[in-house]
């Protein structure tokens, strides 16, 4: 699916798409240049689940974790995770990923996912690729399921 | 009253440190202050890099409290960060703290990071002697921007607070973007030195807002189309057009600052304002905080913290744990845990 977003609002259209199949269990992998809107999508993802923070850039945190009420397919809880520190594979076992999927109603948004090597083979991947126009700022979104 | 004698632990995040204060309502005296900075290491990564951190924390932990306490068990307290952080740097601390306090019985009491760069200002003696509620502070670093109102030791409200990326971060992206090593701050603000804040017109982000929230995400972009016409230009011209920018970002980024703390130090009637965290080494914030105070509101105290104690250190960690002590506030050693997305 491709989307066009030039303005804040749009995002919501591109957070919809992500979110209809969106199961525990499945990791959402944002990639885009720095200042695509990547932290901005994810923020219409969490205001769409129903969560009553507003995520804030986890660059320094690393990761930061909100709750919301289960969705129908039991969702209660999204990961956003910035993997763009992590230099290897190994550094990133520190996010401890399979204890915090464990309990079966978490998902997870991660930026920089190429970062984290195979830690996320195995789960059910949707790609978000963010291009930003040069001269008019507008982002080109494709949004792609794998299995 | 009685004297404190507090030992401080943090390993949230990058730096091991520990501390021993002694601390009564009226004085301070920092006997012990030992930070192990992992700025080295992470310099070659352009970032934090959590496992490396995690995994020197636990020598390093070790090796401070031995240095610190000399082998004996000379304290009343352990005031040990237990957030917001990594919840596997945070955990080295915390483990250190619990043991310490099971063999020694004495108190423990996990202490808010952000309650701790509060506590950084109190250290200084002079900001001691002006020292009255309600305060604002600011706490600016690569992880926070918020602005906190303090009615009491241990006592505080956010009354605002970024909605997106921290004002360091805001620093060190902008400079990554101009192709600026790690950490972006410092460099900003020495090129910013020779620079001319007026030459790019950058966007103040939710200056007019009538909220005391920031919003810095969108300099990114307005910076990278600023910089891209120069990017591919020569070489002479670039170096001063980078000059330019580095001013202009980061007065763009202090006018927000400035502009929302002294609002909300009108609107709340403080009596004094605290700017504590990393960005608060920048000397042109500083500068310009107490200038504007000064101007607009001439009774309030400026109250900045040391340099020594900007970035993240136990003294400040202990300090605020003699504040949670005050008020009763302790913590049980079998039940501490890392408290990753702990608020104030």
């Amino acid at each position: 699916m491709k989307f066009i977003v030039s303005r804040v609002e749009d995002w919501d259209v591109v957070a919809r798409a992500i979110l209809e199949p969106l199961h525990p269990g499945m990791a959402i992998r944002l990639t885009g240049p720095l200042g695509a809107g990547k932290t901005t999508l994810v923020q219409a993802l969490a205001q769409r689940l129903g969560v009553k923070r507003i995520p804030k850039s986890p660059t320094f945190s690393l990761m930061r974790s909100y709750s919301f009420p289960p969705t129908i397919f039991g969702l209660a809880r999204l990961i956003h995770i910035d993997a763009y520190r992590l230099e290897s594979v190994s550094d990133a076992h520190v996010l401890g990923l399979d204890e915090e999927l464990a309990g079966g109603d978490t998902a997870l948004a991660v930026e920089w996912a190429e970062n984290l090597g195979h830690l996320l083979d195995g789960l059910a991947c949707i790609d978000v690729k963010i291009d930003v126009d040069p001269g008019d700022g507008v982002r080109r979104v494709s949004v792609l399921f794998t299995a | 009253m009685k004297s404190l004698r507090i030992l401080g632990i943090e390993t949230s995040c990058d730096e091991t440190a520990v501390s021993v204060l002694l601390v009564s309502k009226t004085s301070v005296t920092v006997e012990q202050d030992l930070v192990s900075s992992q700025i080295p290491i992470h310099q070659k990564y352009g970032g934090v890099v959590p496992e490396v951190a995690a995994r020197s924390h636990v020598p390093e932990t070790v090796s401070l409290i031995t240095q610190a306490l000399g082998g004996g068990m000379a304290f009343d307290a352990i005031a040990v960060t237990s957030g917001p952080g990594l919840a596997t740097a945070l955990r080295v601390g915390i483990e250190a703290a619990r043991v310490l306090a099971w063999l020694s019985g004495k108190p423990i009491v996990g202490v808010n990071h952000l309650e701790g760069h509060l506590a950084s200002a109190w250290l200084n003696p002079e900001n001691r002697k002006r020292w009255k509620f309600p305060l604002l502070a600011l706490v600016v670093s690569g992880g926070h921007t918020e602005l906190v109102l303090m009615k009491d030791f241990a006592k505080y409200r956010i009354i605002g607070e970024t909605r997106d990326d921290a004002a360091g971060e805001a620093f060190d992206k902008t400079a990554k973007l101009m192709g600026l090593p790690y950490p972006g701050g410092p460099q900003i603000a020495k090129l910013a030195l020779e620079g001319n804040a007026e030459m790019f017109l950058l966007p103040r982000p939710m200056m007019k807002d009538p909220s005391f929230d920031f919003s810095f995400s969108g300099l990114k972009t307005a910076v990278r189309l600023a910089w891209e016409p120069w990017m591919k230009g020569p070489t002479e011209r670039q170096e001063q057009a980078k000059r330019d920018l580095a001013a202009s970002t980061q007065q763009a980024i202090i006018d927000v600052l400035i502009d929302k703390t002294t609002r909300a130090a009108k609107k709340f009637k403080v009596c004094g304002v605290l700017l504590v965290g990393g960005v608060s080494a920048n000397e042109a914030l500083r500068t310009q905080l107490a200038h504007r105070l000064e101007q607009e509101l001439p009774v309030v105290a400026f109250l900045p913290s040391d340099r020594k104690y900007i970035t993240d250190n136990a003294a400040m960690i202990a300090a605020a744990g003699a504040w949670n002590l005050w008020r009763g506030k302790k913590s049980d050693w079998k039940k501490l845990d890392a408290d990753p997305e702990r608020s104030l």
